[in-house]
């Protein structure tokens, strides 16, 4: 039985969460993902004694998506290879065109950052998406500023190399 | 053109934009455990059926056998203390470290090899050595302190340079007539550096982002015409590795992004030297806690050995040193919070380290709920007069954020099992910055040199 105040929090940072999860592990099991994590939280002896609730769900929630992707990454692997994160074909040019150069390009840089740990997608996610400078998401994964420009780097120099290799 | 930038932000926003309806409350408590009758995994049935087909069959041999048979006395045996086997019987060695005199040096267990690069390890650091420090002091200018340079190996060149600017698109320069290379920072947090390879080693000075190309150029023509710029020895340090499919490997540290500087009052400027804070043991901490905090990720559970100046024939370690008035070190401990170390199965880990005597080969370490943890300790095979540890305990914070479980006491145990040495931990440092100290000393109370808790001694 969840208490009223623990679905309080719940519903009120689900939907960045369930969009945290999907940066982490896809789509189609960011749900999952998201529920062990929560319920884990929830149950936890230490959870009437967080002060911040949210950061402390965005560390369950990366913790969770560890666990899974370890059993389940070479699943994400490929379906980020072969399209939309959740594996199924998309619109693989997204926003900038389709012609079959953007195709590939898109397919590829997806490769490269589905191949990414785990805290680094969640460090590209916050950055990226939320718009989060590295001091802010530092706290919010419990891991340095410094670790999160070196992530950002990482990502990056991966991403680089990859297209520069392109023929 | 293709702008990384860009395809990484496009693909992160498909991720986010690709999300399913978040559960509602409803669908968590049906899929709570304590709502959902649970099928038994077949696993569980099997080991349950051939459980139960060895009980039948002993009971069988049993009825068959049995007679007259010698009594035996059993020993209850007591609480087993739960001694932690951080090394996975694989051991890596591992040169660590950028300094004149050879560096500080880590010799680390770790669970296998992992693929640790430069970047894995940052410490602020800045200019490599008194001469250069002297060269590129500009006095009184906030410049000056946001410049630091660092020799690597030429292997480590492109990680460190990754590492302080964030990229590796660099255009050509030329600084003091030699080849270079300038690479402009990534964003705002990000430094930029000039970097070249002269006498067998690369040189790469780092540079605030605000400096621009042609400031960054000239103060990297200073750094330039310095004779043998100082370079780990190549080739990984001689240890004897335990498993035979482990090999030595070694990094050396990756520069920080440079840091403002800090002054107390406008009367009284500071001039950040990141030097200082490198010959200082809070940077040993900063280096190892990011390394271990990779490492983490990729090994498991993991020990640190040692760390220390072998030039110099000194040992240094991250919690810091501390030396009693007869000259032989006192313990030193530190509850590690930075490293948050954390196991294969998520749970969270921390370190707790230090060093004493010799004559100490383990360490119990006491949390505050009462758990006990003992730790080997090791002789680091320098000629140093201590011996070293650092522990990975589990279960230090519940997962995943604190919640409250520290160190509150630490002992040192003889060849024997005595107690030689005991004290308390989580003193806490001073700097505010999660850290515990604390201080162990010997269990001789009519030495007047020592720090002692005689109540911790005569208690065991």
């Amino acid at each position: 039985m969840i208490h009223e105040s623990d679905g309080e929090i719940y519903r009120k940072h689900a939907d960045e969460l369930v969009r945290f999860a999907s940066g982490l592990v896809g789509p189609s099991d960011a749900g999952d993902v998201l529920s062990s994590a929560v319920l884990r939280t929830f149950t936890s002896p230490a959870w009437p004694s967080v002060t911040n609730r949210r950061a402390y769900l965005y560390r369950a929630v990366l913790n969770e998506a560890r666990m899974w992707r370890r059993s389940q990454g070479r699943r994400l692997v490929r379906d980020d290879r072969h399209g939309r994160p959740d594996g199924r074909a998309g619109d693989e040019g997204g926003a900038g065109g389709g012609d079959d150069r953007t195709t590939t390009v898109r397919a590829e840089v997806r490769s490269a950052l589905a191949e990414l740990d785990v805290r680094s997608r969640g460090v590209l996610f916050l950055s990226y998406w939320a718009d989060l400078t590295p001091d802010e998401i530092a706290p919010l994964l419990d891991i340095s500023a410094s670790t999160v420009r070196r992530d950002l780097a990482r990502a990056r120099r991966k991403l680089r190399r990859m297209l520069d290799d392109r023929p | 053109m293709i702008d990384p930038d860009a395809e990484i932000r496009q693909t992160v926003f498909e991720w986010a934009e690709a999300a399913p309806m978040a559960p509602t409350v409803d669908d968590l408590e049906g899929a709570s455990p304590m709502a959902r009758p649970r099928r038994p995994a077949r696993l569980l049935v099997v080991a349950a059926a051939v459980v139960l087909v060895l009980v039948a069959v002993a009971v069988v041999v049993s009825a068959r056998t049995s007679g007259p048979q010698p009594s035996t006395v059993q020993s209850i045996p007591g609480p087993i203390p739960a001694t932690f086997d951080d090394v996975a019987g694989q051991v890596l060695a591992a040169r660590f470290g950028v300094t004149p005199s050879g560096g500080y040096e880590l010799t680390g267990e770790w669970g296998r090899d992992a693929a640790l690069t430069a970047a894995d390890g940052t410490l602020p650091t800045g200019p490599l050595g008194p001469v250069y420090a002297q060269a590129l002091d500009l006095g009184g200018e906030d410049s000056a302190s946001s410049v630091a340079v660092v020799t690597v190996l030429p292997t480590e060149q492109d990680d460190v340079v990754v590492a302080a600017t964030g990229h590796d698109d660099g255009t050509p320069v030329t600084v003091a007539g030699r080849s270079a290379t300038y690479v402009a920072a990534w964003s705002g947090d990000d430094a930029s550096a000039v970097t070249w390879q002269q006498d067998g080693v690369a040189v790469v000075v780092v540079g605030r982002s605000a400096l621009d190309q042609d400031a960054l150029v000239a103060f990297a023509a200073q750094a330039a015409p310095v004779p043998d710029p100082p370079i780990l020895p190549v080739g990984p340090e001689e240890v004897e590795l335990a498993h035979p499919d482990t090999s030595p490997a070694s990094w050396s540290l990756a520069p920080e992004a440079p840091r403002p500087a800090t002054s107390v009052s406008p009367e009284v400027p500071m001039h950040w030297n990141g030097w200082f804070r490198m010959r200082a043991h809070r940077a040993v901490v900063l280096a190892l806690s990011t390394v271990v905090a990779h490492g983490r990720d990729e090994l498991g559970p993991f020990t640190v050995r040692a760390m220390g100046q072998p030039d110099e024939g000194g040992s240094l370690y991250p919690g810091g040193t501390a030396t009693r008035l007869d000259g032989t070190p006192a313990w030193d401990t530190a509850e590690n919070l930075r490293v948050e170390t954390r196991g294969i199965d998520g749970q969270r880990q921390d370190l707790v380290e230090g060093m004493g005597p010799a004559s100490v080969v383990q360490v119990r370490v006491h949390l505050s709920d009462g758990q006990t943890f003992m730790g080997p300790t090791y002789d680091v095979g320098r000629g140093w007069p201590v011996r070293l540890f650092a522990v990975s305990l589990p279960g230090m914070h519940t997962d995943p954020v604190p919640g409250g479980l520290h160190v509150v006491r630490i002992d040192g145990i003889g060849p024997d099992g005595e107690l030689i040495d005991a004290g308390l931990a989580s003193l806490g440092n001073g700097a505010g910055d999660g850290v515990d100290t604390g201080m162990v000393g010997p269990c001789h109370p009519a030495d007047p040199t020592a720090f002692v808790f005689t109540d911790l001694c005569q208690g065991g």
